[in-house]
Parts: C-alpha cells; sequence; structure tokens
C-alpha cells in the first residue's frame, strides 16, 4: 500500500518562504517526503495601486499543473488580507478580512511537487506575507 | 520561540531554516514568471536546497547554491 494512503502520517505545521514584495508565493515538497495539503494561509497586502488582484493557487508537478484554485475575490488597492485555502465548501468568500476557498480533501504531493500563487494583477509593490500551512507528512 | 531566519539572495525570499517542530525547511527559489504568469526559466542565482546524496546514499550538498543566503537580524 503507498504510504500517502496510509492513516498515520505527521501531521506537521510549516512556515514558508515570505517572497520579496512583487513576488508570489511557491513551496516546494522535499526530497523524500508525501504531502498531503491541508490548507495553507498567507496574507497579501497591496499597494496604492488602483487595479483589481485575484489570488489564484496552482498545484503542479514541478511542470504540468492539475490544480487551478481561484479565490474569486477581487482585492483592491491599499488593503492587507488573509487567504486561506482548505477543505471547505466555500468559495471567494470575504468575511471581514478574510476570504476562504476550498482545496481537495485528498490533495497528496509527490517530492517536488509545487504549489503557489499566481495573483492575477500583482504589482510590484505588493506583499505576500509568509505562508503556513498544515500537511500530512509520509515518507515517499 | 522566534524562528531564526535566513534570506535568499537569489529571489529575495526570507525563511527559517529549522521548523518549530525541529525538522528543516528546504528553500527553492520560485522560477521567473511570463507575461501570462507562466514559468520563464530559474531567476538567476536559483538556490535549491533539496539535498543530494551519492549512490551509496552519502550526503554531497545541496542541488543548487545559487546566490547564497544571509541571515536575518
Amino acid at each position: 500500500m503507498p504510504e500517502a494512503t496510509r492513516p498515520g502520517g505527521r501531521i506537521r505545521v510549516i512556515v514558508g518562504t515570505d517572497p520579496a514584495a512583487g513576488g508570489d508565493i511557491m513551496e516546494v515538497v522535499p526530497a523524500g517526503v508525501q504531502w498531503r495539503l491541508i490548507s495553507a494561509r498567507a496574507g497579501l497586502a497591496t499597494d496604492v495601486t488602483v487595479i483589481n488582484r485575484v489570488v489564484r493557487l496552482i498545484c503542479d508537478d514541478g511542470v504540468n499543473s492539475f490544480a487551478l484554485l481561484e479565490s474569486n475575490y477581487n482585492q483592491p488597492d491599499s488593503l492587507t488580507m488573509s487567504y486561506t485555502f482548505a477543505d471547505v465548501s466555500l468559495r471567494g468568500v470575504g468575511l471581514g478580512e478574510a476570504v476562504i476557498s476550498g482545496i481537495p480533501a485528498g490533495m497528496i504531493l509527490g517530492p517536488g511537487f509545487r504549489f503557489f500563487t499566481s495573483t492575477i494583477g500583482l504589482q510590484a509593490g505588493d506583499n505576500w506575507g509568509a505562508p503556513s500551512f498544515m500537511v500530512e507528512e509520509w515518507p515517499a | 520561540m522566534k524562528l531564526a531566519l535566513r534570506k535568499c539572495l537569489g529571489c529575495g525570499g526570507v525563511y527559517p531554516p529549522v521548523q518549530r517542530d525541529g525538522y528543516s525547511y528546504y528553500h527553492v527559489c520560485p522560477p521567473l514568471r511570463g507575461p501570462k504568469g507562466e514559468d520563464a526559466g530559474p531567476r538567476p542565482g536559483h538556490r535549491d536546497e533539496n539535498l543530494v546524496h551519492d549512490s551509496a546514499g552519502k550526503l554531497v550538498g545541496i542541488v543548487a547554491e545559487g546566490a547564497g543566503v544571509e541571515a536575518v537580524k
């Protein structure tokens, strides 16, 4: 039985890389492990440029994407919003300063697989904070 | 407990090389992005901290040092 289908993987909360201003978030599954992505959260502060930003979370195997999850929320200028992707049926719901979007519950990611934001309208002065994400981890 | 941070001189990202649970974090620089958000190849100074082992299983280093790192104070 593949490791990732067994119960009892290690639950971890990982703080990822805080990208430079104007950059999107990207996380890569390290060599030797598999992850089930349970949730991911990060904040986006937009600069004064008057344009809407739309956050998308993309999963790929390093080359080919197999999930594009759009927040369906237009974030305007000069605003900080917290984005959470988790196994919820809500989609792009702005609750005050939070946007919640769904990811599939069984999102198994192998070594070298990536998940990253691709923010439509991202400006050079926009700033993503460090992501934190919860995974279930097994040896690959 | 405040995590020690490291800055990648390739992409400018800041990250904790050791997580709260004691496990290592292996930073990889994001690729350059084209006008439509597509991958446009590795950035100059691309860093990949995934570990490389030889055929005997001995650790020989990381995939790519890239532009290096500096401690964040």
